[in-house]
């Protein structure tokens, strides 16, 4: 009793360490997943409208369309945005700084292009602008990176978890196993088998009035009622015999 | 075979195997409630029922027969292996199912190889209970029992006489009772006595009373992961050698050298077999690695050469150099070494000084028959006439123990392992010795193997730690009967 007991408690203190473990794994694997998300988004946004930049700086350069300089401007501030947001998510402050600082360069030459009007030819779109554009989406691509990386660790972290979440249930419950095994063998052998012995030998002496002679080792509450069963059979003889 | 009396005492076992589970959290809870505390504390828990459950339905018998005392014996080993792995499992880390059953095995069986990469990265609980795996193990699970539980008197010389190497038993000169008491007081005594020497040396008291426990136990596990090699200190390497050697040495000689008793160490045929082969296996090798230029001085090299070959013949493990880099003449003699062992009697493994050296006299007197057809030779070790039975049965525990080796190298290397690998790996498995050499070497460890050779090479170690027959005897379905 006192061992199903403890059983029980360690059962139930296993399960809570189980269910706590597991609701952490839960809420870390939903933040994780819209980290994620949420970086992977705005690196995407930042990407584009460093893309959309570009080409309408192409347009202005080569063909001298003025009017994208508000699609120019548009994609701007959509970056702004995204960076501004990634900024506000925990974590990666070095890649965010030299995405900051990337961009920094890049705005400084394009205000350089827009106050000089005219000056700025195919060349320097391809030299000075050209790496300029690389260095700004380089530092988005590490930021990339940086998230997904940080992503793997937080995924074998998870892992951790979630095998400190079932562990303690899993051995719990092997032992348990044992247990019960255990339970039923040692029930067998001390109440079942004895039962059955004085059931068979209670049957012989009723049916075939066979003297009642069952052997049950111990000392307990079955041996005693064995000896009383042969006590009472051994006078029911004697008053047969009378 | 009544099963029930046969849990009974694996129950007693169980409990004792718990108090140590205890005494590690407690470890945990004194250093800052480390990680291990928790796992420990459930471990303890779950063992502690597991090993009162049968005694609340079965009573206490006072004789138990032969069968029932091997079952008592080779479960107790399993079980406590078992539960071994329960504070591995819980805690985590580098721990799966088999780096957790092969830590386990390894720990109480003494061989002392460990799976895991980082053996630091472990919280203290959990570094100590590895280590009292060792010492549970080393003295045997059950000969602790019968000291601690004196109620169980006449049951204690049944016990005993499974436990004990039938070579062990031979060289006490003393009742089965007394046995059990000279084991355990010059077991706590190195144990005490080593403990205060590392300090002394250097080391803190946490890592002196680990290192201390996995010496005398002859295991080998420590808390660094460069072993003794960590520490670079000649003091430690000395007194970490001097306890090995006596821990590979018969514990009842040591006790009566200690009394004073005519049957001493330096009277003992096989002990001065044993040391006679450390110091020239240790000086041959120390030469070799000098004559390579592996090291640069002859001290040097005697050294690490020393050092290594107490390491191995005692079955300890512990490394101080990387003998995966030393030349092909000390690699054969360490191997060698690997197979023969310490004495029967003490914590190590392996063959035993004792059935190499009768086997020796017995070829000696076999040559001498051939010579002399009508001459009444006979073999004699410490003085005593030694029967056709236990020359017997020594020369075939020999064979069987080679034929083993062979069998496990097959099978390791068709999983694509390289020879040396193989080899050496089923051979310090069985002498429950821990490093190897290939991939297995001082300086390595078991984690980049399969989870089907660490799990293969723990039936070895079982093997060895039962002396082959004792285990296998368990699978024999006719002996149930």
């Amino acid at each position: 009793m006192l061992g199903f007991l403890f059983l029980g408690i360690m059962l139930a203190f296993s399960g809570m360490i189980s269910m706590f473990q597991l609701n952490k794994l839960s809420s870390h694997t939903q933040n994780l997943l819209n980290n994620s998300m949420k970086s992977m988004e705005l690196s995407k946004d930042m990407l584009d409208a460093t893309q959309e930049q570009n080409t309408s700086l192409l347009h202005i350069v080569v063909l001298g369309h003025n009017q994208l300089d508000s699609a120019f401007t548009y994609a701007g501030k959509a970056f702004e945005r995204a960076l501004n947001k990634a900024s506000n998510m925990s974590g990666h402050t070095l890649e965010l700084d030299l995405i900051y600082r990337a961009r920094n360069d890049y705005n400084r030459l394009i205000n350089d292009f827009f106050s000089t009007p005219g000056e700025k030819d195919i060349e320097w779109f391809m030299e000075m602008y050209g790496s300029s554009y690389l260095a700004l989406t380089n530092a988005i691509k590490d930021y990339m990176v940086a998230s997904q990386q940080s992503m793997l660790q937080k995924a074998e972290s998870l892992e951790r978890n979630a095998y400190r979440a079932i562990m303690p249930g899993i051995v719990t419950l092997c032992v348990a196993i044992i247990i019960v095994i255990m339970f039923a063998f040692l029930m067998d052998i001390y109440y079942i088998r004895p039962i059955q012995d004085m059931t068979n030998g209670l049957t012989s002496f009723l049916k075939h009035k066979f003297p009642y002679n069952v052997e049950v080792d111990g000392n307990d509450e079955i041996t005693k009622l064995n000896d009383q069963i042969e006590e009472l059979s051994t006078l029911a003889r004697n008053r047969m015999n009378e | 075979m009544r099963p029930a009396v046969v849990f009974r005492y694996i129950g007693i076992i169980m409990l004792l195997t718990a108090a140590f589970m205890l005494l590690s959290a407690c470890i945990a809870l004194w250093n800052s409630v480390d990680t291990s505390f928790y796992p420990l504390i459930l471990s303890f828990v779950l063992t502690a029922i597991l090993g009162i459950f049968p005694m609340i339905f079965v009573r206490r018998s006072d004789r138990i027969n032969m069968k029932e005392g091997y079952a008592i014996v080779v479960g107790a080993w399993l079980m406590a292996c078992l539960v071994g792995t329960f504070p591995y499992l819980l805690w985590g880390g580098e721990f799966n199912w088999s780096t957790a059953w092969f830590e386990s095995v390894s720990g109480f069986t003494t061989t002392g190889s460990t799976a895991l990469d980082n053996v630091e990265a472990l919280p203290r609980g959990l570094l100590f209970w590895r280590s009292s795996t060792h010492w549970l193990g080393g003295i045997g699970v059950v000969m602790f029992v019968l000291v601690v539980m004196p109620t169980l008197g006449k049951t204690k010389m049944t016990l005993s006489n499974v436990e004990l190497s039938p070579l062990a038993k031979d060289n006490y000169k003393y009742k089965a009772q007394k046995i059990t008491h000279i084991l355990l007081s010059v077991y706590i005594g190195l144990t005490v006595l080593e403990t205060i020497c590392l300090k002394i040396a250097g080391m803190n008291w946490f890592d002196a009373l680990n290192h201390s426990f996995s010496t005398v136990a002859t295991g080998g596990f420590s808390t660094k992961n460069a072993s003794i090699a960590y520490y670079n200190s000649a003091a430690v390497e000395t007194i970490s050698m001097i306890f090995m050697l006596m821990s590979g040495i018969h514990f009842g000689l040591i006790f009566a050298t200690l009394t004073g008793k005519k049957n001493n160490i330096f009277r003992s045929e096989t002990t001065r077999y044993y040391l006679g082969t450390f110091f020239v296996v240790g000086v041959l090798i120390a030469i070799s690695l000098w004559n390579e230029g592996t090291y640069s001085t002859f001290m040097e090299s005697l050294r690490y050469s020393l050092f290594q070959t107490a390491a191995i013949i005692t079955t300890t493990g512990f490394a101080t150099a990387d003998t995966t880099v030393w030349s092909s003449l000390a690699t054969i003699l360490l191997l060698f070494v690997m197979f023969q062992c310490a004495c029967a009697g003490s914590t190590s493994g392996g063959i035993k000084s004792d059935r190499v050296w009768l086997t020796v006299k017995a070829i000696r007197a076999r040559i001498l028959q051939q010579q002399h057809p009508s001459a009444v030779i006979r073999v004699k070790l410490n003085g005593v006439t030694q029967d056709d039975s236990v020359i017997n049965s020594a020369m075939l525990f020999i064979v069987v123990y080679i034929m083993i080796v062979c069998a496990g190298t097959i099978i390791v290397t068709a999983t694509g392992e390289d020879l040396m690998t193989g080899f050496s790996l089923v051979a310090t498995s069985m002498g429950n010795v821990g490093p190897g050499f290939g991939s297995v070497g001082t300086m390595d460890n078991y984690s980049h193997l399969s989870p089907f050779i660490k799990i293969f090479s723990t039936i070895f170690m079982l093997l060895g730690r039962l002396e082959i027959f004792g285990l296998l005897q368990l699978f024999l379905m006719k002996w149930w009967k």
